[in-house]
């Protein structure tokens, strides 16, 4: 029974993991910017949730009607005002632009909304579902069918809409494609701004269970990164797999081992798929060396 | 004539200039203060300072010391690097024989080895960090409790305090103990690990954790199959806030979660998680001002005495037992009979302090020369308070319970 109820924890635990890693597998995996700010934009969309509630009363699952468009916005700027000059640098160029602003956007934080842990005390938050012994929270259920969801629907828009397949294409060969007259800079643009909205998804639904304060998206970011590159650079489909992974080797190795030693374990899980499949789990072989050039 | 003039006064200026403080000073006992005056610890820096200079007020309307008045020299350590260079210039250039301070332990660790170096008594009021007095620093004494009183603090809580009230004993109380595993969480979890050896106390759950941890369902899993009726906890706010919710979602019940200060007593985690918490969880720590007038007597006077002196209500818990710790310091050095260092450690080191005679009933003797704790005071404890209806009420020791509240066991 607790085996069980630990199993269920480590899928619900990874639905948050690959919620957040879903947009930025987009940004890394099929736009190859490595966005080290993508925790901080986790943090910043975390900050609009909690304000609607406190200055609006706005729920934080209907916030995301004002999240979802505002960060898309910033994706877009940060795109255009950032990540454009640098389009044609060497990558670690654009890996230096996005430290920088995320020390930027977490020192601004820090400043305006200071270091408090702020958090909504939501009734909803604390309902749980007890089916056959096992308790699963309500709100943590969300977040785990979106995050299915968000990876079903992102994966169908790759690969149906005119623009996911533009996207794609670029992904493959940015030469090629801009000579079939797709425009770079503007699939760029709408991929950040993609990627960013779907942070935004990530931020509005965990803010129930979670808190914030300026530097939340740092513990959040690093697991993300490995969730991407586990489930396979720019698979959404991956990233959810990844997730779900690194949540429940993290409920069973805190469970069994130690919890003190949790991220070592789901660390040598990772090590161990690199070693054996370079391009992670669900990525095409000789997809971590693709558009890197 | 007029340039002799002009010189004339410029001598005469001067002289007054620099005699005054020079003359006066035959009259004032010059007593050195370190606390974070400015930056980010400045607030409960400065809350802790007022407790002093409560202290200085009281005993010079008492006629002073040695028949002298006491003046603070404030030094103002916003981190390690200034509270050293601070230190220095009061031992110097200051020459004071005495140095106060100073909330933090960081400061407090960097202060007082530069007060021991240049023979001066450091004479620590409140940060708990137990290398402060691990280091056989002869000038350096602590009047507070330390960090793994903390953790001794909870299990004594939990076996005196709890057990009785839920029908159950030292040996069938099952306790469950998790702590952060950085240098606070750390040796907190140390004392709970002796004392209990010491008394024969089993502990169910003894778990660390990492207190950046985005999820700790794992760690409510374990302490849930163990099934305890209490859980002592050294938590951040952050992991606190996490571990409660956590708690709450996976069905982990007990009769009370009892914090080591950390992040459980802030206003914040209140915050959080609302009245859920209220008689579900204790706190080992400071007294406050609403401990109670026949236990701490006088409390009710030196509250009068803060909002006078300063213009508004306390802020924290932190000037009571920095008041009572800088009261002590009086006795010493009235003992001692004179303003020099030696004499002064000296005293200390004979001193043996009575619980009745000091506010907060404990007393003060300090461990020997020799004692891997030397310069501590074996005689301080921590209270314990609990939360209710949002507020933070002291209930153990029950002598000191505030007014009309008593320790609430959920049914």
């Amino acid at each position: 029974m607790i085996l069980l109820q630990i199993i269920v924890n480590g899928l619900l635990l990874g639905g948050i993991y690959a919620l957040i890693s879903i947009g930025l597998t987009l940004i890394f995996g099929v736009v190859r910017v490595i966005n080290f700010a993508h925790g901080e934009f986790l943090m910043l969309s975390m900050y609009v949730a909690y304000f609607s509630y406190f200055f609006l009363g706005l729920n934080p699952y209907l916030s995301l009607i004002i999240n979802v468009p505002l960060m898309f916005v910033l994706g877009v700027a940060t795109d255009q005002l950032i990540i454009r000059p640098l389009r044609n640098a060497p990558s670690y160029m654009q890996i230096f632009a996005t430290v920088g602003l995320s020390i930027v956007l977490l020192n601004s934080a820090l400043f305006f909304f200071t270091g408090d842990y702020q958090s909504i005390n939501m009734p909803f938050a604390k309902k749980t579902l007890v089916l056959g012994g096992i308790a699963l929270s309500y709100s943590r259920l969300v977040i785990f069918f979106s995050a299915l969801l968000v990876s079903i629907g992102l994966f169908l828009f790759l690969q149906k809409t005119d623009m996911g397949k533009q996207i794609r294409a670029i992904a493959q060969d940015r030469m090629a494609a801009q000579l079939m007259g797709i425009n770079l800079n503007r699939v760029y643009m709408v991929t950040f701004g993609i990627g960013s909205a779907l942070v935004a998804i990530a931020g509005g639904l965990i803010m129930p269970v979670y808190y914030v304060f300026p530097s939340v998206g740092v513990y959040f970011v690093l697991t993300a990164f490995v969730v991407v590159v586990l489930g396979g650079m720019g698979n959404m489909v991956g990233a959810l797999i990844g997730g779900i992974i690194i949540g429940v080797t993290d409920s069973l190795s805190g469970y069994y081992i130690d919890p003190s030693l949790k991220e070592v374990v789901y660390f040598i899980i990772f090590l161990i798929v690199l070693l054996v499949k370079p391009s992670g789990l669900m990525g095409m072989v000789g997809a971590e060396e693709m558009g890197m050039k | 004539m007029k340039r002799y003039l002009i010189l004339a006064i410029a001598v005469c200026m001067a002289v007054c200039l620099v005699c005054p403080p020079t003359i006066l000073a035959e009259d004032v006992i010059k007593i050195g203060t370190i606390f974070s005056r400015t930056g980010s610890l400045a607030n409960l820096g400065l809350e802790s300072w007022r407790g002093a200079e409560l202290a200085r007020i009281v005993q010079n309307q008492k006629g002073g010391l040695l028949g002298k008045k006491i003046e603070f020299v404030n030094g103002d350590a916003v981190d390690p690097t200034a509270a050293v260079g601070e230190t220095e210039r009061l031992c110097t250039v200051e020459k004071v024989p005495v140095i106060l301070g100073s909330f933090a332990s960081s400061i407090a660790f960097a202060a007082s080895a530069k007060a021991d170096q240049n023979k001066v008594v450091y004479w620590e009021l409140g940060a708990v960090g137990d290398k402060i007095t691990e280091r056989g620093l002869k000038y350096v004494f602590r009047t507070c409790p330390n960090g793994s009183d903390l953790g001794r603090e909870q299990l004594r809580f939990a076996v005196n305090g709890i057990a009785p009230k839920i029908g159950k004993t030292k040996e069938t109380i099952r306790i469950a103990s998790i702590y952060e595993d950085s240098a606070y969480g750390t040796p907190c979890a140390a004392g709970i690990r002796e004392l209990a050896k010491q008394m024969g106390v089993q502990l169910v759950v003894d778990e660390s954790y990492n207190h950046k941890a985005t999820d700790l369902s794992s760690l409510v899993m374990k302490v849930k199959a163990a099934n305890p009726d209490v859980i002592l906890e050294s938590s951040y706010e952050n992991d606190a806030i996490l571990f409660f919710r956590q708690a709450q979602e996976l069905g982990l019940n007990v009769k009370m979660f009892i914090g080591s200060g950390g992040g459980m007593n802030l206003p914040g985690y209140r915050k959080a998680l609302g009245d859920a918490i209220d008689n579900k969880v204790c706190n080992v720590g400071y007294p406050g001002y609403n401990i109670n007038p026949n236990y701490a007597k006088g409390i009710d006077k030196l509250s009068e005495l803060y909002v006078k002196t300063f213009q508004k209500e306390p802020t924290s818990v932190f000037s009571v037992i920095n008041y009572m710790g800088t009261m002590a310091l009086w006795e010493v050095i009235e003992k001692a009979g004179s303003t020099n260092p030696d004499a002064i450690a000296k005293a200390a080191r004979e001193c043996n302090i009575p619980g009745e005679a000091t506010l907060l009933r404990y007393g003060i003797k300090f461990a020997p020369p020799g004692s891997p704790n030397m310069g501590q005071n074996t005689l301080a404890h921590y209270f314990v308070t609990q939360w209710q209806n949002g507020e933070l009420y002291i209930v153990f020791p029950e002598a000191a319970s505030s007014p009309g509240k008593t320790l609430v066991i959920p049914k």
